[in-house]
């Protein structure tokens, strides 16, 4: 006899708890079925659902408790347009970044659909070609360069420094190092 | 309801005065609006429960006595402060003994009855105030109720 109470006991604890999802409207069509069944035959149970039913009413029919408070609602109104602002400027932020990511995705694959892909063997050439156009480039940059930075520094020591040299002292320009530099060795 | 007003009446609850109910209203919405960069709406909704809940504990851990809330703070809270269509003299009454049942339950089950059965909040948002499963939450609700009944029982009202 106790075993029965105690399994019924174990029924009627999960029943209850099984009522409580009904009364939040999350119960299953087949739990609900299971449920009506019991509670033909069990009084307990029924009594705990009008019970339940009956308190969930009268905690919802306490009144709401307003704080009348001008500052507060002033700050709360503040806080929820300057949310909803930054939730707007990272929208934007976040579609300008989609719309730029995806301009530079058809920039680089367009030109790579449209034009038509050449055999192997071509390609190669291109390529040893381009590196060979490179080189040049690189080479007549280089000596420009150098050239540049000789010319600069012939105008400088000519035009700055060796003017001052020859007034400072004739023997001066004279010397190994000017001569060296002007005679480009 | 406003926001304000949601976590006024929670507060409310948990407290079980008004006075003090204020101040946490007051200092839940002064810290959402110093941290309106982190928390974006709709998350600030839950925040600022969360925010009032640990608020509330907090003065509850340092009230002396932890006793009741005396009956007349209670009908003050509930005759004075209320929003809603007049009601009867039973009904003010009944609104007392249940408000009275709710006092004498432990902070955990005034808070999660406050937060379900008065607020109207979602299980999701719950467990995200109270840092706990979807699961648990269910099951502490099952238990808040059950003492409840319990209570109303005990004090002779039946539900």
């Amino acid at each position: 006899m106790n075993e029965q109470h105690a399994a019924q006991d174990k029924t009627c604890g999960a029943i209850q708890i099984a009522l409580d999802d009904r009364l939040d409207g999350s119960l299953s069509a087949e739990r609900d079925d299971n449920l009506e069944n019991h509670l033909v035959a069990c009084g307990d149970c029924r009594e705990y659902q009008e019970d339940l039913s009956a308190m969930r009413r009268g905690l919802g029919a306490l009144p709401l408790l307003r704080l009348p408070d001008d500052a507060l609602d002033a700050v709360l109104a503040a806080t929820v347009e300057h949310q909803q602002r930054s939730s707007m400027r990272w929208r934007q932020f976040a579609l300008k970044g989609l719309a730029t990511a995806a301009a530079v995705a058809l920039g680089i694959l367009l030109p790579t659909m449209l034009v038509s892909r050449p055999s192997a063997a071509v390609r190669e050439a291109e390529v040893d070609e381009a590196i060979t156009q490179a080189r040049y480039v690189l080479d007549f940059t280089a000596h420009a360069l150098q050239r540049a930075e000789r010319t600069t520094i012939d105008e400088v020591i000519e035009s700055g420094v060796a003017p001052v040299l020859r007034r400072v002292s004739a023997v001066w320009t004279e010397m190994p190092l000017v001569k060296t530099w002007r005679s480009g060795t | 309801m406003s926001e304000k007003d949601r976590v006024h009446t929670y507060a409310a609850w948990m407290l079980q005065d008004l006075e003090e109910a204020r101040d946490v209203t007051q200092e839940a919405l002064l810290r959402l609006w110093q941290r309106r960069e982190p928390v974006q709406q709709p998350a600030a909704r839950t925040w600022l429960v969360r925010t009032a809940h640990h608020l509330c504990l907090d003065r509850l851990r340092r009230r002396r006595n932890g006793s009741a809330v005396p009956l007349e703070a209670l009908s003050t809270m509930l005759s004075t402060n209320g929003d809603g269509p007049e009601c009867s003299a039973v009904q003010a009454e009944l609104r007392v003994t249940m408000g009275r049942a709710l006092a004498s339950l432990s902070a955990r089950d005034r808070a999660v009855l406050a937060m379900r059965d008065i607020g109207g909040m979602r299980y999701m948002e719950m467990s995200k105030v109270l840092d706990q499963p979807l699961g648990t939450m269910k099951v502490m609700v099952h238990r808040a109720r059950t003492r409840l009944r319990r209570q109303l029982l005990q004090a002779g009202v039946h539900p």
